[in-house]
């Protein structure tokens, strides 16, 4: 019986400590998609101070990414600008960046967030439910293993983005209701 | 009747025909050799060409580990029946996608050589950097052609016979003759089961 029980708790820690590796995998994926989101994406002349500037990915709400995001942006450049990550709780702390991470526990309500945001150069991603279809940009949806991208070219038209067609042929294209 | 009886005029008429002769075979060996660096530099660089528009077209699909497009991407290849295998690697340098699909019997680099094109084991290959402008490197793409366009031009201009000519026939190239390491390419080794892009 007690070697039942010993095998039972060592088996429900490996399962844990899969889970966990899934989890922070699926995290890393989602911070190199990011990152490669800079490569495929045009902000308008009017969003870049001087074209040394860095390019800021921002975090709202709490960062799923722990180090992985510093990791993976850091020595690297867009052309000459090179990259940033900065961390924000509220909305209102967001000065200036290009690429805004909402997490999923920050965007249950994303329209609130989205309206501040609204006609702001940033491109704005989640993985929150039916986030593309409620005024986001880009979603990250997991499917059987794999992140998929869900992206609203509507909303990233009104804030003056340029997606890039071959991001927009890897993705699904979402039109929002009423359009 | 030996050469040494031969009337002076019938000798020269010899010399003559033997020395144009001779021009004439050494004008269309250095012809031939010509066409045919020619053609092998307009080959490599039509091959270079199709890879950079694959590559190009490719970086999307890398950056965001979709496996489907890089595979609907690299089928346009089918248009050209030289191409006989073209492989995309990720920026680990793992197999990402490969064409032709039913390629499972067929050999393909286990992992990118250097950038460039050449000439190997009867076989035109070349590696691409597969990067978007102005940012960091995505991936690889491998293509492998034979060399069936340059002995068919050849075959066209007369130079290389066919099977029932009497004339000298060019080498046929090998078909695919892969380099040193190889690895099944019917499935990708790194395609997106997991999380890895």
């Amino acid at each position: 019986m007690a070697l039942l029980k010993i095998t039972a708790a060592v088996l429900l820690v490996c399962a844990a400590r899969l889970g966990a590796q899934t989890k922070a995998s699926e995290a890393q994926v989602k911070a190199v998609f990011l990152f490669n989101f800079a490569q495929f994406v045009d902000w308008p002349p009017e969003a870049v101070p001087d074209s040394q500037a860095p390019l800021v990915i921002g975090i709202l709400g709490e960062d799923p990414f722990g180090d992985f995001l510093d990791a993976t942006v850091r020595g690297e450049r867009r052309g000459s600008r090179p990259f940033a990550v900065r961390r924000y709780q509220r909305v209102d702390d967001i000065t200036r960046c290009d690429i805004l991470f909402i997490n999923r526990s920050a965007a249950d309500a994303p329209e609130e967030i989205l309206a501040r945001l609204k006609n702001r150069p940033i491109l704005t991603v989640s993985d929150a439910d039916r986030f593309a279809e409620r005024g986001g940009m880009i979603r990250f949806v997991t499917d059987r293993g794999r992140i998929r991208l869900q992206i609203n070219p509507v909303s990233a038209e009104a804030a003056h983005l340029t997606i890039s067609s071959k991001l927009l042929r890897v993705a699904e294209v979402i039109t929002p209701p009423g359009r | 009747m030996a050469l040494r009886d031969w009337p002076i005029k019938q000798k020269l008429t010899a010399m003559l025909v033997l020395i144009s002769g001779l021009v004439l075979l050494l004008t269309s060996a250095a012809f031939a050799g010509y066409q045919y660096w020619s053609l092998r530099s307009a080959t490599r660089d039509a091959l270079a060409v199709r890879g950079r528009i694959i590559a190009a077209n490719s970086t999307a699909s890398l950056a965001f580990a979709n496996v489907a497009d890089a595979r609907e991407i690299l089928s346009a290849l089918r248009v050209d029946r030289h191409v006989v295998a073209a492989v995309l690697y990720d920026k680990g340098g793992r197999v990402f996608a490969g064409y032709p699909a039913g390629v499972a019997g067929d050999v393909v680099p286990a992992e990118p050589g250097p950038d460039g094109y050449r000439f190997e084991r009867g076989l035109l290959v070349g590696f691409q950097p597969v990067e978007e402008a102005g940012s960091q490197r995505l991936g690889t793409l491998y293509l492998a052609s034979d060399l069936g366009a340059i002995s068919d031009t050849f075959r066209l201009s007369g130079v290389r016979g066919r099977s029932r000519s009497p004339f000298w026939r060019w080498p046929r190239p090998p078909r695919p003759c892969p380099p040193a390491r190889t690895t099944p390419c019917g499935r990708p080794s790194s395609a997106p089961t997991s999380w890895a892009p």
